[in-house]
């Protein structure tokens, strides 16, 4: 189910509706999550027996390392939950390309080889409770926290539908204390909820679908020739402040719902196009991505301490998967390696000029902070592009002053880029140092009417179809 | 992901909640906003929009979807003239059966009718519409509509299915829910802003003047169907439409000659493919070729002409025709636009097919 839907609408009321007239919690947090298997249902109903798969693994593989004290033995025990987890994500999302690849592989060692395609439906967010729950399991065997005790509670914290599909991914240290207490919203934070929900949907359908999709659409398309640079350019920035609309709205969304149903979830996004420098981009853009990749992974690897070599080999390492679960084609690896370039190079330059008093002057921050934001729009060429050879199409195109190329967006089009990316940088820099909340709680009254009452409005004349969110892909 | 692991705070999951009093500004936030939907309702009425379903791909896919409950059933495909010019309660009356209503506007009706070819069980009947510059289109936009249309059929969720009908509860009440005309990309659509001179666009699209019911009976508005100053824009509009579009490589005449042909021949290929499988199953399969009038029947005998084009889908698939100029009973409707015919006409031009489809029916060819 998407938020962006009228079922969506009905299915909220519905469960706030019961969420309000229980008392009983149990009954609450078991109405929760059957509320949550239809919500995943409503998408492709045979999918949710891969949810079902995931809970029970975990909870059993949880269970027997509490309890196993040998270390072989709970390696064992690890290695059944990652080879379950991994193995359906792996299947699903990587099957395909695997195969792909395969083949190419024989056919260039000149061994002839054809397989018939698989044609396997991705289901929708496998990456997102997969880490989700691979995160619990982990935590167990690190011996950071305990297995829940509840399994209604475990089985809600794996399938919560604000953030099931798309995020944010939440620990498990986090989401299960909130079930050990009757979670109920006042009438503020239920208000502070829906402007949340409006202000995530109005990213998603007015910003992200109404105004940046078909620009960045008309440039990714384009495969006759060379594109002039202005539209290139604007094609890229088109995506950029899409891709955040889409998904900082989905999470935006993910969060406003669970506040108005009492429950707390993690930001995922911290005004990531003021971030002045890549490794401060990371801080900001899927925090909780981020951070999942940094403790499950990074750390692991060794992190920063063995030495700046192996600390760059391990960025590298970390960027290149993080690429990967983004989806299984080596543009999104290409992303990866070269944000892992990114932060490999930003990292010996931090040694090198980090005391650099300029750096830290107000020019220089922007100008850093202008940087970072070009080098990002640079990585989103091979996130958004379907292949190398549109990749490269557009990447060229953006660096072709000739005068050259195809006129591909119309003036209207390029006012709306313009404004929106202009105003969206303005938040982002306006919100540099501070959260939204904070910023809302000085804005008079009659402000915050004014805004939400134009989102709102927004909304209603976009009349947007359900466009399914970027990120419901991966 | 940050290079150092020292400075790197994990997110907060503590959830601040801004001083307001957020209930009452919710309140106030939605009077606001209805008062102002109301408001905008009222004058999208005051301009004479009707409330009117929108022709969505879920409403294509809740008449596409009946084909498997009864693969028997007689279908209508092709663009919008088909949607607009034949009147399913009329062939119901006359032929007994309620056809299904699958063309969609800007359209060639070949993938749907490769879609129902390659069905396990259709055996009903096809009336395929027939607008030789969309029917041969190789690719881009009419090609695209369809393959979109039986792409979003194959994947309806159930989420998107009940949207559809939560969907057509709003729309049969609020005249501004028009996704032809009043969204907010449409209303910045007619501030006309001029475009760069060597831009290259796709021409305009007409504006909204059809409406659809929920069995997708098409029909053109009262107002289009009066309005001259709208029509003239229309036709304007089909102008650009119906013309040819450069050549992207540049040839000669014959070679070029050559290139139409052989893609013309492929067209051919595969639809005779296509009737021979519904035929197989003991389906069958008649092409219309509804009215069209003024400069653009012009355009289209010039650039489509009946002998290279309509001419050679019937001797290729051996199907029946029913060309609108070889009857006389079906020739002098008046198209306002040029390209489709009124509400009432439509229910007149189908009258008169009847007794051409009872024929076909009478010789088993229908």
């Amino acid at each position: 189910m998407l938020f962006n839907s009228l079922t969506f609408v009905l299915f909220f009321l519905a469960i706030i509706s019961l969420h309000y007239t229980i008392r009983s919690w149990q009954t609450q947090k078991t109405i929760l999550l059957v509320a949550s298997y239809v919500f995943y249902a409503a998408l492709n109903p045979p999918f949710v027996i891969l949810l079902w798969i995931s809970t029970l693994v975990d909870w059993y593989v949880a269970k027997a390392l509490e309890s196993e004290e040998k270390d072989s033995q709970r390696r064992v025990l690890l290695s059944v939950s990652l080879f379950v987890n991994l193995g359906l994500l792996g299947f699903f999302k990587y099957g395909e390309f695997l195969l792909e690849n395969f083949i190419a592989a024989l056919n260039l060692l000149g061994i002839e080889f054809q397989a018939a395609t698989p044609n396997i439906i991705l289901p929708v967010g496998i990456s997102f409770y997969t880490f989700q729950t691979l995160s619990y399991t982990l935590d167990i065997y690190f011996r950071k926290s305990k297995p829940c005790k509840s399994f209604l509670d475990f089985a809600l914290y794996v399938t919560f539908f604000p953030q099931l599909v798309a995020g944010p991914i939440v620990r498990a240290t986090d989401f299960l204390p909130q079930c050990e207490e009757p979670r109920r919203a006042n009438k503020d934070q239920f208000g502070w909820g829906l402007y949340f929900i409006t202000l995530g949907l109005f990213q998603k359908v007015v910003l992200a679908d109404g105004m940046l999709s078909s620009a960045s659409d008309t440039i990714f398309g384009h495969s006759d020739g060379s594109i002039f640079v202005l539209d290139a350019w604007l094609g890229v920035l088109a995506f950029s402040a899409q891709i955040f609309c889409d998904f900082a709205g989905y999470s935006t969304c993910a969060i406003g719902v669970a506040l108005c149903l009492g429950f707390a979830l993690p930001d995922n996004f911290r005004s990531p196009y003021a971030a002045i420098g890549l490794s401060d981009f990371w801080r900001r853009w899927h925090m909780t991505l981020s951070t999942w990749l940094r403790d499950y992974l990074y750390i692991p690897l060794g992190g920063n301490r063995r030495g700046i070599f192996r600390t760059l080999i391990n960025l590298m390492v970390t960027m290149l998967l993080g690429g990967l679960w983004h989806g299984a084609s080596w543009t999104f690896v290409a992303w990866g390696a070269l944000h892992g370039s990114y932060l490999v190079g930003e990292h010996l330059l931090r040694q090198k000029f980090g005391d650099c008093g300029w750096v830290k002057t107000t020019l220089g921050r922007f100008s850093l902070g202008m940087l970072t934001f070009i080098l990002v729009c640079l990585g989103w060429v091979f996130f958004r592009a379907k292949d190398f050879t549109s990749a490269s199409l557009v990447m060229g195109s953006l660096f072709s002053f000739s005068g050259d190329g195809a006129q591909l967006l119309p003036t209207l089009e390029i006012i709306q880029v313009i404004i929106v990316v202009i105003g969206l940088l303005s938040a982002h820099w306006y919100l540099h140092e501070k959260r939204l909340e904070h910023a809302m709680q000085n804005f008079p009254a009659w402000f915050v009417v004014a805004i939400w009452t134009s989102m709102l409005f927004g909304l209603i004349l976009m009349q947007g179809g359900a466009n399914a969110f970027i990120y419901f892909q991966f | 992901m940050p290079s150092s692991t020292s400075s790197f705070n994990t997110y907060e999951l503590k959830r601040i909640i801004p001083r307001h009093h957020w209930s009452v500004l919710a309140l106030i936030t939605l009077l606001l906003t209805a008062f102002l939907t109301f408001s905008w309702e009222f004058y999208c009425r005051s301009l004479g929009y009707a409330p009117t379903l929108n022709d969505t791909k879920d409403l294509w896919a809740s008449r596409r979807i009946l084909i498997e409950e009864d693969p028997s059933r007689t279908v209508l495909i092709g663009a919008s003239r088909m949607l607009f010019d034949f009147d399913m309660d009329v062939y119901e009356k006359e032929m007994g059966q309620r056809p299904l209503q699958l063309a969609t506007v800007g359209t060639n009706p070949g993938p749907y009718l490769e879609d129902l070819a390659n069905h396990p069980k259709f055996s009903g009947v096809v009336i395929v519409g027939v607008v030789p510059g969309l029917f041969f289109a190789p690719g881009g936009p009419p090609m695209k509509s369809p393959l979109d249309h039986l792409k979003y059929f194959q994947d309806w969720s159930p989420s998107q299915k009940m949207g559809h009908h939560l969907g057509m509860l709003l729309e049969r009440r609020f005249a501004f829910i028009n996704q032809e005309d009043l969204t907010l990309n449409q209303l910045l659509l007619s501030l006309k802003i001029p475009n760069r001179k060597k831009a290259k666009f796709h021409p305009e699209l007409p504006p909204y003047f059809y409406t659809v019911d929920k069995e997708r009976q098409g029909g053109m508005t009262s107002i289009a169907a009066k309005d001259t100053k709208l029509q003239k824009r229309i036709q304007q509009i089909w102008i650009p439409l119906f013309t040819p579009p450069p050549d992207k490589v540049k040839m000669s005449p014959s070679e070029k000659k050559t290139q139409i042909e052989k893609m013309t021949n492929m067209v051919l290929e595969k639809t005779k493919k296509n009737v021979d499988k519904i035929t197989a199953r003991g389906g069958k399969v008649v092409f219309v070729r509804f009215p069209s009038t003024g400069k653009l029947r012009e355009m289209e005998n010039k650039y489509t002409p009946r002998v290279d084009f309509w001419d050679r889908i019937i001797a290729t698939t051996k199907a029946p025709g029913i060309h609108f100029e070889d009857y006389v009973q079906l020739s002098g409707f008046d198209c306002p636009e040029w390209s489709h015919l009124s509400k009432e006409d439509s229910t007149e031009f189908t009258s008169r097919l009847m007794p051409i489809f009872k024929k076909l029916r009478q010789e088993d060819k229908l």
